[in-house]
């Protein structure tokens, strides 16, 4: 992608306290401690401030970031490792190339904004900003489905006006929309969530990680959101997967098992403990803390998935 | 005086363990709905919350079915925690209808101070307690950021005060003094917050925020003279809004409270509408302020109280910029019944002498024309005389004038030096348009000598052509009296009598007949045997006057031929022959009448006539005489009969000019009749008995 070639715009789709802003707040904790060599940047100023801010509450302040109150922007930039190159005159030396760069416009509205029937002024920037952009991070939040279930809803309602507005028209003659979905189980930390995992067999520890945290493995992550929907509160939420593959591309489609914060590590053992992992508290007084270290699960995967599917779309169609 | 509204309220939050979202819990009922204030209150978010924001105040509107609101919302630290262990907010809002509001000025500050007051439970809308508007407060806010919030407001940009350390409340009050230094109808479309979150995209025309948005805001460090290129509405209004400060801006203030009809910061009419208000009260304020200080300052002057002078004058000064026409005749009213006298000690004084240099700034403009001059002879009558200190002033802002008003200002103050030297100054051509736009017998004068002095005969001469002898303007200034002026550009424009080739090119310059006084100036001018040119010329004006064309015309020109043939010619011809026969008689009226009075001359006399008839048939005619009948008898006279019309026409004009001639010009006219026509038999003229009594 070259600099004078339109951005992705990645908006961020999910109810209301499903961890939208927290997993935006985790991104560049999670790049750096993956020691990948990516960094993220603010693109303005404005974007800038609120990396830092949001990086510094999880941080910092240990607590999670507040509501969004209304339709938020970050305009960052991933600014990736550079690639070498071997010259062919001189294949025993290597010289640095350019940095791959991955804009990232994201829109995080506040969570009650999707199920929202009536047009209000923010609704309508929303499915226009869904419209214009090309990757979705979906954040299934499964403690808020169980308790309250209002998951398929939120997808539903914003979805239908997003299609309406799309595929009305012939551009895409197949039917279904163009975007690239990430689907992100948020909390995976919360004990409920990783019992349901570790209890319908599909987490295994990761012999690659010394501290040996249970994961759930990439290809059975759709298998855990299915299952995650029909244990849901609502009837409905069955239905997630169905309206998922319907509207979207089904090789567009991938699923993500997330944590914005990880489990709690004792650091004298440095091993999970399955009976000490909890690493969000609740503190009577400044509500929800984070107890140990932020360690991301699958935060900055899901943004490096979409932002290299966009890249490499945007070479080979001009989007 | 308390003000006692009627407000509505809702109250935007969540409930201890709520799993739902931010939405109104509570509200009053009968005006908005819950769905109604839902939509306000998220509409005009001032973006997600960060610690340091809170409490957050914000003003906002809002419109329903035709009817507008302006609403004051305070945001609160979190006190409880939602379902999922969330902190939140409250929000806290009180609204009022913009016809309420725009009857009585309200302010944020009072509206937020009510606010807390209150105590939202029920669903009947409560009456807010409002502390007065108060513009010395405001004024006292106001400072060189809220004028630049103001003036960047005008640009239908939002605005974004960033770098500013400043407890809540004084946000507020800033917030306020922005407003309050816009007309307050802009308020019913204002949305202002203490705190904005810059990455939300939020509807908050002018807030505090850690740093700009990305895109569209305005970004102005707090009390920080940043260098902005302004846009010019923007910097037109902070310019206006510079010349206030203290009262003079408390009085600002009030007057733009006043302004109540809401006005859309998204309409460039409206917002044009906010800087013409604001010149409007300047205009208004340094007018009124004028009139106060120019009776004390009349007054020092004849105190000979130069400190306090002094000290008026540069008041008046600022305001001279500002002062339109319309001002002057107040201020002018005023002159004339102050201004007395000058006391000796002040004749010296250069305080004085810039009052003067004021004075004639506000009553007659930047710069002085002839009116004024003619004008400041009344409204300075009181002085009697120009004193030396308004001498000096005159002196100096004829700098600003043309050379016209330049020359009068030196007959005013009485400096011949400057006036010799301003016209030995300027051309020839100058010279002459001078007279052409003064039509005043002084400013001609004192030209035609300075031309007489000029040594470039030739040019002096050309010129004069081409202004067609000055004919126009001295018959103007002059009237029947300009004769001696005539000849003064005659002489000029050769140098010696005229001869027939002169008097030809004469007639030839000018556009239309010339008046009496010039053709007699031509007589008196005239050397021999200039007659038939004279007459000549005369005629092809008249022909040309009365628009006679074809047949008529030569019948006339073939009169003038024989008329100024030798008288011996007229027995070797057959005058009937050259006048054989009828010619038709063309629709002209002018033509007609020639016609007319052909027949009865030939009725009368036998034709070509002989000098006796001329001179019987111009007796005959009435008075005065028309000119189609003069043709006549042209068209039908014989040789050599053209000295006793030229007579005629002298004493005809004699005549008229009568009291005018004095007895010298009167000889020079007689002189140059016999130099025009020759050596002849003595007319019995009437003016021949005025002599010496002119």
């Amino acid at each position: 992608m070259t600099e004078s070639e339109p951005a992705p715009d990645i908006a961020m789709w999910g109810a209301s306290g499903s961890g939208k802003t927290a997993f935006l707040a985790a991104l560049s904790i999670a790049l750096n401690k993956a020691e990948t060599n990516w960094k993220l940047v603010g693109e303005n100023q404005a974007s800038g401030a609120e990396l830092i801010k949001l990086r510094n509450r999880l941080l910092d302040d240990r607590t999670f970031p507040d509501s969004t109150e209304s339709l938020t922007y970050y305009n960052w930039l991933l600014i990736g490792p550079p690639e070498y190159h071997r010259q062919w005159w001189r294949p025993w030396r290597t010289q640095p190339g350019r940095a791959p760069r991955i804009r990232l416009d994201f829109l995080d509205p506040r969570g009650g904004l999707y199920a929202e029937s009536q047009a209000s002024v923010d609704k309508e920037a929303l499915v226009s900003s869904l419209v214009r952009s090309r990757g979705l991070i979906y954040m299934f939040d499964p403690d808020r489905e169980s308790r309250v279930g209002d998951a398929f809803k939120h997808l539903d309602s914003a979805l239908n006006e997003v299609a309406a507005q799309m595929l009305a028209g012939n551009e895409y003659a197949d039917g279904k929309l163009p975007h690239y979905i990430a689907v992100c189980i948020t909390k995976y930390d919360d004990p409920r969530v990783l019992t349901l995992a570790d209890r319908w067999g599909l987490t295994e520890p990761d012999l690659n990680d010394e501290m040996r945290i249970p994961r759930v493995a990439e290809d059975r992550a759709r298998e855990f959101f299915h299952r995650l929907c029909r244990h849901g509160r609502s009837h409905n939420a069955e239905m997630i997967v169905d309206l998922i593959e319907t509207y979207f591309h089904k090789d567009r489609v991938k699923f993500f098992v997330t944590s914005s914060v990880g489990m709690y590590i004792d650091e004298r053992h440095r091993r999970f403990d399955p009976d000490d992992f909890l690493n969000v508290i609740d503190d009577p007084h400044r509500g929800l803390m984070i107890r140990g270290p932020v360690r991301p699960i699958n935060v900055m995967e899901p943004v490096i998935w979409l932002g290299g599917m966009l890249s490499s779309r945007s070479m080979r169609s001009g989007r | 005086m308390t003000v006692l509204p009627t407000a509505h309220w809702a109250v935007l939050g969540k409930t201890p363990q709520s799993l739902d979202d931010y939405d109104v819990i509570g509200s009053s009922t009968g005006a908005l709905s819950k769905a109604e204030f839902s939509d306000w209150l998220k509409s005009f978010s001032s973006g997600t919350v960060e610690p340091k924001a809170l409490p957050r105040v914000a003003a906002s509107h809002f419109s329903r079915g035709g009817e507008s609101w302006l609403g004051l919302s305070l945001q609160t630290k979190p006190e409880s925690q939602d379902g999922f262990h969330r902190p939140y907010t409250m929000t806290w809002h009180v609204c009022l209808r913009w016809e309420q509001v725009s009857k009585t000025p309200i302010s944020y500050r009072a509206l937020y101070e009510a606010l807390q007051r209150k105590d939202f439970s029920g669903e009947s809308p409560f009456r807010l307690s409002l502390r007065d508007y108060d513009p010395p407060r405001l004024a006292g806010v106001a400072n060189a950021t809220a004028r630049r919030a103001a003036a960047l407001l005008l640009t239908g940009r939002p605005v974004c005060v960033v770098r500013a350390e400043l407890p809540m409340e004084q946000r507020l009050d800033f917030l306020d003094a922005v407003a309050a230094l816009l007309p307050y109808g802009m308020r019913s479309g204002l949305a202002v917050s203490t705190w904005t979150n810059s990455a939300s995209r939020h509807r908050i025309r002018l807030s505090f925020a850690e740093v700009a948005p990305a895109h569209g805001a305005w970004e102005l460090p707090w009390e920080r003279d940043v260098p902005h290129d302004l846009p010019p509405e923007a910097r037109l209004y902070e310019q206006e809004l510079a010349q206030y400060e203290h009262d003079g801006l408390t009085r600002l203030i009030r007057r733009l409270a006043a302004l109540g009809r809401p006005l859309d910061l998204d309409s460039e009419t409206d917002r044009a509408e906010a800087l013409m208000r604001v010149r409007e009260h300047t205009a208004i304020s340094l007018a009124s302020s004028v009139k106060q200080v120019l009776p004390e300052s009349l007054d020092s002057l004849a105190r000979a109280d130069e400190v306090r002078l002094h000290e008026l004058n540069a008041h008046l000064s600022q305001a001279l910029d500002r002062v339109t026409d319309d001002d002057r005749p107040a201020y002018r009213d005023i002159v004339k019944r102050n201004l007395t006298r000058l006391p000796d000690r002040l004749a010296g004084s250069p305080t004085t002498e810039t009052f003067f240099g004021i004075l004639l700034r506000l009553l007659y403009g930047p710069a002085l024309h002839r009116h004024d001059l003619e004008n400041l002879c009344l409204d300075l009558g009181g002085l009697r005389e120009v004193p030396r200190p308004l001498a000096r002033a005159l002196k100096a802002a004829s700098a600003r004038c043309d050379p016209l008003v330049k020359l009068l200002i030196t007959y005013l103050i009485g400096d011949a030096g400057m006036r010799q030297q301003l016209l030995s100054n300027m051309t020839v051509e100058e010279l002459l348009h001078l007279i052409g736009r003064s039509r005043d017998a002084t400013v001609l004068d004192s030209v035609l000598r300075e031309l007489g002095g000029r040594g470039d005969r030739k040019e002096v001469a050309q010129q004069l052509h081409r202004h067609r002898y000055l004919v126009k303007p001295i018959s103007a200034c002059l009237g029947d009296a300009g004769m001696e002026h005539h000849r003064s550009i005659l002489q000029l424009s050769r140098g010696r009598l005229l001869l027939p080739g002169d008097v030809k090119e004469i007639f030839e310059a000018l556009d239309e007949t010339p008046p009496q006084a010039f053709m007699l100036a031509i007589v008196a001018e005239s050397g021999r045997g200039t007659g038939a040119a004279l007459l000549s010329g005369l005629t092809a004006h008249a022909l040309r006057q009365l628009g006679l064309e074809g047949p008529i015309k030569r019948e006339i020109e073939d009169g003038l031929t024989r008329m100024t043939a030798p008288a011996l010619t007229r027995a070797l011809r057959s005058p009937r022959r050259l006048f054989g026969g009828r010619l038709p008689a063309t629709t002209s009226s002018q033509t007609g009448r020639i016609r007319t009075v052909q027949d009865s001359l030939r009725r009368h006399f036998p034709t070509p006539l002989t000098e006796s008839d001329v001179e019987a048939a111009l007796d005959r005619l009435e008075h005065p005489a028309p000119l189609a009948d003069l043709l006549a008898i042209m068209a039908e006279s014989g040789p050599g009969t053209a000295p006793t019309l030229i007579y005629w026409l002298a004493h005809r004009a004699v005549a008229q000019l009568n009291s005018r001639l004095t007895a010298e010009s009167l000889a020079d006219i007689d002189q140059g009749l016999q130099r025009m026509t020759g050596p002849r038999r003595a007319l019995p003229l009437v003016w021949r008995s005025h002599r010496g009594q002119a």
